[in-house]
This record gives C-alpha cells, structure tokens and sequence, in this order.
C-alpha cells in the first residue's frame, strides 16, 4: 500500500489475511486491493474534509498533493479540528474494514 | 509454486467468487467516491484534476514523489536519501530526501518564478504562498484583505539603522555597527519615547524591518489613516530565491524611491540573514505578508528543522 500519512491508523492487515486465505490469483487481488484502498482513501478523506475548517480545505489538499506521506499533515488538521480526528478515522476506517471483510466471507464460493 | 487442482482437496484453499466481490466492492468505491464528490464538490474536482481519485491513482502518485524526490536530490548535488524499507507487503516506511531547506526552497522557486524579476501572476503568487506554508508553516500572502503592495517579487536593497529613541546611536546598536545609523527617523517614528521605554520587541523590530513602497500605493491617499496604522509593523516574510535565505521582518520604514530600481529596503540584520550584505547589497527577493494575528511567528532568520517540530521555527540568531 502507498505510505499516506494516515495509514498507520487503518491497518488493512486483516482484509490482505483474509484475501489470502482464498485461492485467487495474485492479479485478481491487486484489483481488489486497489478498490478497497481507494474506498478507504475516499472515506478518509470525507472524513476529514468534514471536520476541517473550509479556509483550510486548499493548503490542506496542496499539501497532500505534494506529500501524502507527510506526517505533519495530521498534526494541521489535528490543531485546526475540533475532535479527536485520529479516533474518528480509527473508527470509520473500523467500520468499513468489517463490511469488506463481511463482503468477502460473502463471496466465498459454495461447495458443490 | 503449487497448483492448487492437482493438491490434496484438505490442503486446497477457498475458492471465492471473485467476480463477485468485485462488482461489490467496485460498487462500494463508487459510493464513497459520490457521496466524496456530493458533499466537497471544489475538493473532489481538484483531487480529480491531480489524478488523486481512482483506484491505485494515490498509490501511483506516492511513487512518482519519491522518484521526483530523488531527482531534485540528484540536481543539486546532495546526498539524497530516499529509502523505502519494505517491512510487509502493507507497511512501507519512508525516509524523505535530505535536501536543506534553502536547497529545497530555491528548486521549488527556480520553477515558479519568471526569468526576470517582476509582476508576478495569480497562479504564481498563490504557489509561492504554498510553498511557504509547506516549508516554514507561515501562512504568507502577496495580498491580505484589501491590501497589498505594488510589488511582491522586486529588487531590495541595504538600509541603515533607525534610531530606536531620542538620543540613540549606532554604538548602542548590538550588531551591524558598520552599517551606520539613518539620519532621518523611520516612517512612523522612533520605536519608543525613550530609552528606558525600549523592551526587546521594540529592539527586534529595529533589527529586522523592512521599508517599503507605501508612497507608491494607488490608494494611499484615499486611504492613509488606515493604511499607516495597518503598515505600521506589518510582518512580512523575505526570500531570497538565489540562496533560498529567508527572514520575517516588520515593515518600519518607507521607501526606497523608484529612481534607485529598488522595491524594497532591508535593515542592516535583514540583508545579512538574505547574505545580501556583501557587494551592491542589492537582490531580488520576495516580499509576502505574514497572517499571524496570534503573533506566532517570530522575527529574525527562518529556519527549519526536519526531524523537529513541524511548525515555522524563527529565531533571532544573528551575530
């Protein structure tokens, strides 16, 4: 996964495990991966424009643009907000983690 | 590798219908990217035009800075250091590249601003802006409310020092004795009434001030009270593209006149922190306004410290 800088607070660990114990092909489970990556990346996102003060929307997103790896764009975003950010995303990041993992155990093939 | 048809059925693995759970998952990413687009439409509309929406798109944008990184690391002679430790396949650790932060600072200017020093354009003056917040955490502007000067990328040039308070001089003066002492006073007086009313702000402001074209404003006489009381110590952040030097000072002082091909006026302190204080102590610079109604920011040479805290650090730190 690309290193953002909030990755450390939505481990996809456990959705990679769980893909990895289903016969599949490694190209297949990239696609996957890419989807679910973006999904996450998409909510976070949401996330945290939600919170963030609208004046700060553009210096936050040029930043991102230029370096989403920067671990100082969770400290602007946690001194311009309101909440525990961090605790927000873990929890949403949870959420949707659960209803991958819930989506995949669906699809398992029956036996015949 | 083993192919999983010809192992025995209690080692084979699950099949998932994958199909399936792409069209499910594939439906759930477009969900999100909708209601993404719905509730911050301007941000996701840039996002898009920086290719940051699509799957794998942010991954792929992650690697491009990393090589790009290493390219303008290459460039300037550094030792880069971009190292990418792979630990597992989902945790990727980063090491940025070890540029100073004048280095940084001159590669990212080399490519915004024009060949010859001038009129700068909107697009300009808003990537100078960001540059600057993403190096030094200052909020800096070419333009704040209403105001705004004639010139935000001009020449400056070397000042003396300004008498602080009624019967001062240059020996009592800590640094830059040789620049000498201003026979006039600057635009808006002494700095104090006296000297025992002189506190080490007021001795800062002398140090790092600048002097710029209010006269030349087009609305300074329609508009003087308010804008001799909103010049009045204006912080300011001053670069110097060519080393990538950069200080904050308080504008102090009016001037220079347009005859000399200066825009602007630097403090005997100001000009060292640039290292314009040698020759025709004379170089292009940028002048932007620091929004900083908390007053956070410090004046004196900024500085920055990668593996430190990741706000502006401004100290005073001439000698």
């Amino acid at each position: 996964m690309s290193d953002i800088f909030y990755n450390h607070l939505i481990s996809l660990r456990e959705v990679i495990d769980e893909l990895n114990t289903y016969e599949i092909e490694s190209e297949e489970k990239e696609e996957l991966l890419g989807l679910i990556d973006q999904t996450f990346h998409h909510h976070i996102l949401q996330l945290i424009l939600d919170y963030l003060p609208k004046e700060y929307h553009e210096i936050f997103l040029t930043h991102f643009h230029q370096a989403p790896y920067d671990p100082e764009l969770l400290i602007f975003i946690k001194e311009r907000v309101v909440i525990d950010i961090e605790t927000v995303i873990k929890t949403k990041a949870a959420q949707t983690k659960k209803e991958i993992l819930a989506e995949i155990k669906k699809s398992k093939k029956k036996k015949r | 590798m083993y192919n999983n048809s010809l192992m025995p059925a209690k080692n084979r693995k699950p099949s998932l219908d994958t199909p399936l759970l792409y069209s499910k998952l594939k439906y759930k990413h477009l969900l999100s990217e909708q209601s993404l687009s719905q509730k911050h439409p301007q941000d996701f509309q840039f996002l898009k035009e920086k290719q940051l929406i699509g799957p794998g798109k942010i991954r792929e944008h992650t690697k491009k800075l990393l090589a790009s990184g290493a390219l303008a690391g290459g460039l300037l002679l550094a030792a880069p250091q971009i190292g990418v430790f792979q630990r597992h396949h989902t945790d990727i650790s980063i090491v940025r590249p070890q540029l100073s932060l004048q280095q940084t600072l001159v590669v990212k200017l080399s490519s915004l601003l024009p060949k010859n020093v001038g009129p700068l354009t909107e697009d300009q003056e808003k990537a100078i802006s960001r540059v600057l917040y993403q190096l030094f955490g200052i909020n800096a502007f070419p333009q704040l409310g209403s105001t705004r000067l004639n010139d935000v990328y001009g020449f400056i040039g070397a000042e003396q020092h300004l008498p602080r308070f009624p019967g001062d001089s240059v020996d009592q003066h800590d640094f830059c004795r040789e620049a000498g002492m201003s026979p006039g006073l600057g635009g808006w007086g002494f700095f104090a009434p006296s000297r025992s009313q002189l506190t080490p702000e007021l001795v800062e402001k002398e140090a790092y001030y600048v002097a710029v074209q209010t006269l030349y404003l087009p609305d300074w006489q329609k508009r003087l009270k308010f804008l001799v009381d909103w010049y009045k110590y204006r912080k300011v952040v001053v670069v110097n593209p060519i080393n990538g030097k950069a200080v904050v000072a308080v504008v102090a002082d009016a001037g220079p006149a347009k005859w000399t091909g200066k825009h602007f006026g630097g403090s005997p302190e100001v000009m060292a922190s640039l290292e314009l204080n040698v020759g025709q102590q004379k170089g292009p610079v940028i002048l932007y306004f620091v929004d900083d109604p908390d007053q956070k920011v410090p004046l004196g040479p900024l500085e920055y410290n990668l593996e430190g805290e990741p706000a502006m650090l401004a100290k005073s730190s001439q000698g």
